[in-house]
């Protein structure tokens, strides 16, 4: 039998699998890739770093005892960012704790959510990283010169980067960003 | 509306963009200003992929940490091969390794035996480390065997959730499983029905 490490390209329902069948790389490749929107999330509830550090693992042991019970592996990352969330906000209940016992917590440390909409953009972030890293090197780069780059370059400055015609910039863009929403796309309907 | 009438994406993300120009600009514009319900999404997905990436990538982690999340696996890993229903653990008896001294342990060559008891089989099998490979030989033959006894069966090395070999037993429940790197393996197996497990085995100069 011959299966090859885990990959960045590896979507997510197969990493699920692999890590059932203990592949450590496949783990190693989840928590890479799904590790920044748990940070954020932790981050965004305004836990401190020792905090985020503790739910950060926290959130992964969950992952890990409940992976094989997980519904949609290829929504594995909407799941384990509403994990963070869920753990980040069981220590914020312990700040408001300490606010009542010790008065020393400011209040606006207390009253911090993340609506889902917020959580959302969290997890698009990450997707569309992970997306770019999926369509290709050149598309890759067309889209951050045309929506990344601050201040965002000319038509006349991208086209001499890569070696196009102005007029196939657009047509170009549209066939990069039809397939980052077509890498987009199986995520969102996986959910 | 049929599928044909809706504007190209290159023309949403030109409108979207400022960049639509000659003769499609107003019959486009005048499409989606009619608020198609198809463009109004694929547009709204074109806007958070945009949006997404002009926020760029979210801060990595510390590497510590992630390195702390990532090293939580090896023991539940361990525990899902373990705890699969109808998996006989091998329970092990003896290890030579305990007895070994440390530099007969990591010299090529070294055999290290070692025995388990799989359900109502013994498992016996001598690791043989050779220059950064090692090889597993090994029997697997009912406790009360009186000598003539048949096995039916197979082994299969695992490491990393990956079958790096698989041989059936031979009749007399023999196998070699070699060209093994060092590593952290487990070994499932059947004989005579019974699937069983020995995990986690350890081989290489430092185990
Ligand atoms: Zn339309």
């Amino acid at each position: 039998m011959t299966q090859t490490a885990a990959k960045d390209t590896d979507d997510d329902a197969s990493l699920v699998a692999r890590c059932l069948e203990g592949d450590d790389d496949a783990w190693a490749a989840l928590v890479e890739r799904h590790g920044p929107v748990v940070w954020a999330v932790a981050g965004r509830l305004g836990l401190s770093h020792e905090d985020a550090a503790d739910v950060f693992q926290s959130t992964w042991r969950t992952a890990l005892e409940e992976l094989s019970r997980v519904r949609e592996p290829a929504a594995v990352g909407g799941w384990i960012a509403r994990v963070a969330r869920h753990q980040s906000m069981r220590v914020r209940r312990g700040y408001g704790i300490a606010r009542k016992s010790w008065q020393h917590v400011a209040r606006e440390d207390v009253d911090v959510t993340l609506p889902e909409e917020d959580l959302e953009k969290l997890e698009m972030r990450s997707k569309v990283q992970g997306a770019l890293g999926r369509i290709g090197e050149r598309c890759a780069d067309l889209l951050r010169a045309l929506y990344f780059e601050d201040p965002s370059p000319s038509y006349q400055d991208i086209a001499a980067r890569f070696g196009m015609r102005i007029g196939s910039i657009g047509p170009t863009r549209a066939r990069c960003m039809e397939k980052m929403l077509g890498e987009l796309g199986g995520d969102r309907d996986a959910q | 509306m049929r599928n044909e009438l809706h504007p190209r994406l290159r023309d949403l993300a030109d409108l979207r963009d400022g960049r639509l120009t000659g003769t499609r600009t107003s019959a486009v514009k005048e499409h989606v200003g009619a608020g198609c319900d198809v463009c109004a999404t694929a547009s709204a997905r074109f806007e958070s992929a945009v949006a997404a990436i002009a926020e760029g990538p979210l801060p990595a982690p510390p590497r510590s940490v992630v390195r702390q999340a990532v090293h939580m696996f090896r023991a539940k890993k361990w525990a899902w091969l373990l705890e699969a229903p109808g998996r006989i653990v091998a329970s092990l008896v003896l290890d030579q390794r305990m007895e070994l001294v440390p530099a007969l342990r990591s010299s090529v060559g070294a055999e290290r035996r070692m025995l388990w008891m799989v359900g109502d089989h013994e498992l016996a099998a001598c690791v043989v480390l050779r220059g950064g490979h090692a090889e597993i030989v090994g029997q697997i033959l009912p406790a009360e065997d009186d000598g003539s006894s048949q096995v039916v069966g197979e082994i299969e090395a695992m490491r990393n959730g990956r079958s790096v070999a698989k041989i059936p037993l031979d009749a007399d429940g023999g196998f070699a499983l070699r060209g093994l790197s060092y590593g952290t393996y487990a070994l499932l197996g059947r004989v005579d029905g019974a699937e069983f497990v020995v995990a986690p085995l350890e081989i290489g100069d430092r185990a």
